[in-house]
C-alpha cells in the first residue's frame, strides 16, 4: 500500500506543470528576493540604499553598533521577549493543564478565551493597554509592554502544548499511577516529559514572536523602552542609510541560528508549520 | 485531577486575561481617557459619514482582498507542488518557505525599500535596460503596499495550504483523471473542494494580518497610502485623540470579523453544496 | 494466448523502471473483448504497476500499450476512457454517492437527465439506488467498494481496471462480492482486468489469468489449462503446490497436499503410482481434514488426510498418484 502510494508520487511528481512552477517560482522570489537584496546592500560602501552597492565595506556594521538606540533596543527586546515568554509558559502550561485534564464543564469556553488575545487585532490590543493601563491607571510603560507580549504570547503556550498533550494518550498517566506514582511524581516524571517537546515549541514561537513585534511595542513605548524593531522603523523613517541593512542581516543571522536551533529542539517545520493550521 | 486544582491552576492565567486583556478592551469601548461618555459612539458616526475616512476603509478593504487573492493564487501553487513532492529536498523548500516567518517585519519591508527605492533594484533594472530615463514612482503607492503585505503573508497560505493538501489521498486525482476529468477540471472539482478548509484559514489570517498591518503601510505606503492601522496610530500617538483612536480600533475589528466571518461562511457552503 | 488481434487491450514488450529497479520487464499481453483478465502474483511482482500504466498513471519505459487498437502508450489518463476501481476506492469524500457516480459523466459534459438516468442503472446494477444521497464516510467497506464500481462503470469504459479490489474487505464478505463481481462483469460484458495476489480469486472469476514473477509473465492461459500443470516452480507454490521432490523417473515433481494419499506401510504400492516409506512427524487438525507433515527420507512431504486415526510417529507409505504428479523444469 505504501509502496504503491510511493510510487503514484513518483509519477505526478514527474508530470510537467509549468503555471503551476511559474506561480511558484513568483512566489518564493517575492518572498526570498527582498530579503537577498537587503544583505547586498547590507555590505556597500556609498551612503545611500543603491543597487548595486557602491564598492564593499563593513562601515555599516560599525555604525549599527554604535548607534545606541539600536543596543538599547536589542537589550530591551531581549529582556522583554525572554520575561514575556517565561511568564506565558508560567502561566500557559498550568492552564493548558487545567483545560485538558480537569474535567471542568465549559472547557471549550475556557480554551477560546485563553486563545482569545490573538483574535483581536494587534494594534487595538495595544490600544487598549496603552489606553486603559497605562494611561487610565498609570502603569509603567515596561510594565504594560511586559502584560501586551505576555498576552500575545498566550494563545501560543496554550496551543502548542495543548497539542502535545492531546497527541500523548492520557492512559499514560494512568498507567503510572496504576504502577505506584504519586500525583506529584506522575507529573514530574511522564506529564512534563511528554509535554517538553511542545513547550520547547511554545518557547521558540513566543520568543520569537515577541521579538519581533512592532505594533504592541510601538504603542506601548514609553521612554527608553524602544524595542530593536520599533527602533529600526523609527529611524528608517528618519533617515535613508543603509545602517538598518546591516542591522538586518545581523537579525537574519540570528534568525538561521534559531532555526537551527528549532530544528534540533523539535524540527524547525514542526513548530514554524503550525502557525497557519 | 481534582477540580479544586484545575481552577487553582487556572487562575493566574484568567486573572491575567481579565485585568490585562478583557476588562482594558470592553473599557476602551466605553471609557476612554478625557472623554466624555458616549464620544467614542458620536466619533464612529461621524467617521462612517466623513468621506476621508471612508475612503481610507475602503482602502483598506481593498488592500486586504487584494493581498490575500494574491497570497492565494502565488501560495497554493507552492503547497501544492511542495504537498506532492518526493524530492528529498522538498522538507528545505518548505523550510524556506517558512523561515521568513522568523524574521522581523521590519527587516523584511526593508526589503522593499531596496528593491522599489529611487535608486533601488527596479528603477535602475529599467534604466539599465533603457526602458525609461526617469523611472516611475514605485514606493508609497498601493501596488508597494500590496506587494510588501503579499511577502510578509505568503507564508501563512503556504502553510495553512499545505496542510490541507498533504492529508489530500493522491489517487483521488488519479481517480479523477481516470474518469476524464483534466488537469483543470480534477483542481477545480476535487482539489479546491477539498482544499477549501485550509485556504479559508489561510485567507482569513491573510485578511487579518494585512488589513491591521501598520509597518509595511507605513514604510511603503506612507501618509499617502493612509489605510485604519496609521489613522489609529496617529490618533493615540500623535494627535491623542483617544476617541477617535478608539472608534478606530472598533473599525478594524469590525472590518476583520465581518470579513472572516463571510469568508467561513462562504467555505462552508463550498464544502457542503 | 490469442494473437490479440480481437484485443481490447494489448501489451506489447511493455517494461518499467524505477531508478535501478525493473518493476515491469517485457511483458506481452492480449485482453480479449468481453473477457475477464487476472494480473496474479506476489506483491511486488509488477501486476500493480502493469495496470497504472494501461491506466495511464505511469508511463512505460519501453514498449507499446494498444487501448480499442489505438496506440495509447503516452495518452493521458483522462482521454483513455478507463474505468479503474483503487484498492482504497478512492471515493471524492466531498461528493454523494450519486455525484461520485456521476463525476466521469459530468466532465464529459453528458446532459444532467442523462447523467441521473445512467447513474441510476449503475447503482441499481451493484445494488446501491437507494443510498445515492449518502457521502462516502456513512458507507461500510463493502459499500464503499460498491460505489467505486459503480463510478467505474457508469462511463461505460473500454476497459475496466480493478487493482485488489476486495483486499480491504473481511474474509465474508470478500466471498461474497467475489460472486457479485462476477454477476456484475457477466452482465455488463464489460472487458475487465484484475488485479490480485489471490490465487483463489483468481481461478474463480478469471478467463484469463496471467502470473507474474519479478516483472515477468510467468505464465499464461485459462485457470484451467494452468492450475492442474504450473510451469514452474515459481507458479507452482503460488498456486498452492507444497511438496516437491525428486521421483525416480520423472526428475523434479510437484504435488498438491490434498493429492498426497496416506496408507499403512505394509500395503503394497498401488497402480499408477509411486509411493515412498515415511514418518509422521506433526499431525495439524483443521476442521473438514487434518494436515500431516510427512518425513520421507529426509524431504517434508504434506499430506491433506480425511481420516485422522493416524499418530505421530507413526511409519507410514506416502502415495504420489501419477494423474496428479506434475513434472517442473529442473
Amino acid at each position: 500500500m505504501s509502496q504503491s502510494a510511493a510510487r503514484a508520487r513518483v509519477r505526478l511528481a514527474r508530470e510537467r506543470r509549468p503555471v503551476l512552477t511559474v506561480l511558484a517560482v513568483a512566489a518564493y522570489l517575492i518572498m526570498i528576493g527582498p530579503v537577498i537584496f537587503v544583505v547586498a546592500v547590507a555590505f556597500t560602501a556609498g551612503s545611500t540604499i543603491t543597487f548595486p552597492p557602491e564598492g564593499f565595506s563593513l562601515r555599516w556594521f560599525g555604525a549599527a553598533a554604535d548607534y545606541g538606540p539600536f543596543l538599547d533596543g536589542l537589550w530591551t527586546s531581549l529582556l522583554v521577549a525572554a520575561g514575556a515568554t517565561v511568564i506565558a509558559l508560567a502561566v500557559g502550561v498550568p492552564a493548558t493543564l487545567a483545560i485538558h485534564r480537569g474535567r471542568l464543564p465549559g472547557r471549550s469556553v475556557i480554551q477560546n478565551l485563553f486563545l482569545s488575545p490573538i483574535v483581536l487585532p494587534e494594534l487595538v490590543l495595544g490600544l487598549a493597554l496603552y489606553q486603559q493601563l497605562m494611561v487610565g491607571l498609570g502603569v509603567t510603560a515596561s510594565g504594560v509592554l511586559l502584560v501586551g507580549h505576555t498576552l500575545l504570547l498566550l494563545p501560543y503556550a496554550v496551543r502548542v502544548t495543548g497539542a502535545s498533550l492531546t497527541l500523548a494518550d492520557p492512559a499514560l498517566e494512568e498507567a503510572a499511577r496504576g504502577l505506584g506514582a504519586g500525583p506529584v511524581t506522575t507529573f514530574f516524571r511522564v506529564t512534563l516529559p511528554v509535554l517538553r517537546p511542545g513547550i520547547a515549541a511554545a518557547a521558540v514561537l513566543g520568543f520569537v514572536t515577541s521579538f519581533n513585534n512592532v505594533p504592541l511595542s510601538l504603542l506601548l513605548q514609553g521612554s527608553g523602552t524602544a524595542t530593536l524593531p520599533v527602533a529600526m522603523l523609527q529611524y528608517v523613517q528618519t533617515s535613508y542609510d543603509p545602517v538598518v541593512a546591516a542591522v538586518s542581516v545581523v537579525l537574519l543571522a540570528a534568525s538561521v541560528v534559531v532555526a537551527v536551533i528549532a530544528e534540533r529542539l523539535v524540527g524547525f517545520n514542526k513548530i514554524f508549520g503550525g502557525i497557519g493550521s | 485531577m481534582s477540580r479544586r486544582n484545575a481552577v487553582l491552576l487556572l487562575a493566574p492565567g484568567l486573572a491575567l486575561l481579565l485585568f490585562g486583556f478583557l476588562l482594558p478592551s470592553v473599557m476602551m469601548l466605553f471609557h476612554p481617557p478625557d472623554t466624555p461618555p458616549l464620544d467614542v459612539g458620536r466619533r464612529l458616526g461621524e467617521m462612517l459619514t466623513d468621506p476621508f475616512m471612508l475612503k481610507i476603509i475602503w482602502r483598506t478593504l481593498r488592500i486586504g482582498l487584494i493581498v490575500t487573492a494574491v497570497c492565494l493564487l502565488l501560495g497554493f501553487p507552492v503547497a501544492y507542488l511542495l504537498a506532492r513532492s518526493t524530492s528529498r529536498w522538498s522538507g528545505l523548500w518548505l523550510a524556506l518557505a517558512i523561515f521568513p516567518l522568523l524574521l522581523s517585519n521590519v527587516v523584511r519591508t526593508y526589503g522593499w525599500l531596496v528593491v522599489l527605492g529611487s535608486k533601488g533594484v527596479l528603477a535602475q533594472a529599467l534604466t539599465g535596460l533603457g526602458i525609461t530615463d526617469h523611472p516611475p514612482q514605485l514606493l508609497y503607492t498601493e501596488a508597494a503596499v500590496v506587494a510588501g503585505l503579499v511577502q510578509l503573508f505568503l507564508p501563512l497560505v503556504i502553510v495553512s495550504c499545505y496542510s490541507s493538501l498533504s492529508g489530500i489521498d493522491v489517487r483521488l486525482e488519479d481517480a479523477a483523471r481516470g474518469l476524464g476529468a483534466s488537469r483543470s477540471a480534477t483542481l477545480r472539482l476535487v482539489l479546491l473542494p477539498l482544499a477549501m478548509p485550509g485556504a479559508v484559514v489561510g485567507a482569513t489570517l491573510v485578511f487579518a494580518g494585512a488589513a491591521t498591518a501598520y509597518t509595511t503601510p507605513v514604510l511603503l505606503g506612507g501618509t499617502r497610502q493612509m489605510m485604519l492601522s496609521l489613522q489609529l496610530y496617529n490618533y493615540s500617538s500623535v494627535t491623542i485623540d483617544w476617541a477617535g483612536a478608539s472608534a478606530v480600533a472598533i473599525l478594524m475589528t469590525v472590518l476583520v470579523f465581518a470579513v472572516a466571518g463571510a469568508s467561513a461562511w462562504a467555505g462552508r457552503k463550498r464544502v457542503t453544496v | 494466448m490469442m494473437d490479440g488481434s480481437d484485443a481490447v487491450v494489448r501489451l506489447a514488450a511493455v517494461s518499467r523502471r524505477f531508478g535501478d529497479v525493473t518493476a515491469v520487464d517485457g511483458v506481452d499481453l492480449a485482453v480479449p473483448a468481453g473477457s475477464l483478465t487476472a494480473l496474479l502474483g506476489p506483491s511486488g511482482c509488477g501486476k500493480t504497476t502493469t495496470l497504472r500504466m494501461i491506466a495511464g498513471y505511469e508511463r512505460p519505459t519501453a514498449g507499446q500499450i494498444f487501448i480499442d487498437g489505438r496506440d495509447a502508450t503516452t495518452l493521458a489518463p483522462e482521454k483513455r476512457n478507463i474505468g479503474m476501481v483503487f484498492q482504497s476506492y478512492a471515493l471524492f469524500p466531498h461528493l454523494t454517492v450519486a455525484k461520485n457516480v456521476g463525476f466521469g459523466l459530468k466532465v464529459r459534459g453528458v446532459a444532467r437527465e442523462e447523467i441521473r438516468t445512467r447513474v441510476h442503472a449503475a447503482l441499481e446494477l451493484v445494488g446501491l439506488s437507494d443510498l445515492s444521497g449518502r457521502r462516502p464516510r456513512e458507507l461500510s467497506g463493502g459499500q464503499q467498494q460498491r460505489v467505486a464500481l459503480a463510478r467505474a462503470i457508469a462511463i461505460r469504459p473500454s476497459v475496466l481496471l480493478l487493482d485488489e479490489p476486495l483486499s480491504n474487505l473481511d474474509a465474508r464478505l470478500r466471498v461474497q462480492m467475489r460472486a457479485e463481481l462476477a454477476r456484475i462483469q457477466r452482465e455488463s460484458g464489460i472487458t475487465t482486468i484484475l488485479v490480485t495476489h489471490d490465487q483463489e480469486e483468481a481461478l474463480q472469476l478469471a478467463d484469463q489469468m496471467v502470473i507474474l514473477d519479478s516483472g515477468r509473465v510467468a505464465q499464461a492461459g485459462h485457470p484451467r489449462e494452468i492450475f492442474p500443470a504450473p510451469a514452474s516452480r515459481f507458479v507452482a507454490t503460488f498456486l498452492g503446490y507444497e511438496n516437491f521432490l525428486t521421483l525416480p523417473g520423472r526428475g523434479l515433481v510437484t504435488i498438491r497436499p490434498e493429492h498426497v494419499e496416506v496408507l499403512p506401510e505394509s500395503d503394497p504400492d498401488p497402480d499408477g503410482g509411486q509411493s515412498r516409506p515415511g514418518t509422521i512427524s506433526h499431525i495439524t487438525y483443521r476442521g473438514t481434514d487434518s494436515l500431516v507433515t510427512l518425513d520421507v527420507a529426509g524431504e517434508t512431504v504434506l499430506a491433506a488426510v480425511k481420516d485422522s486415526d493416524l499418530r505421530e510417529g507413526t511409519r507410514v507409505r506416502a502415495v504420489f498418484p501419477d494423474d496428479h504428479v506434475v513434472s517442473l523444469p529442473s
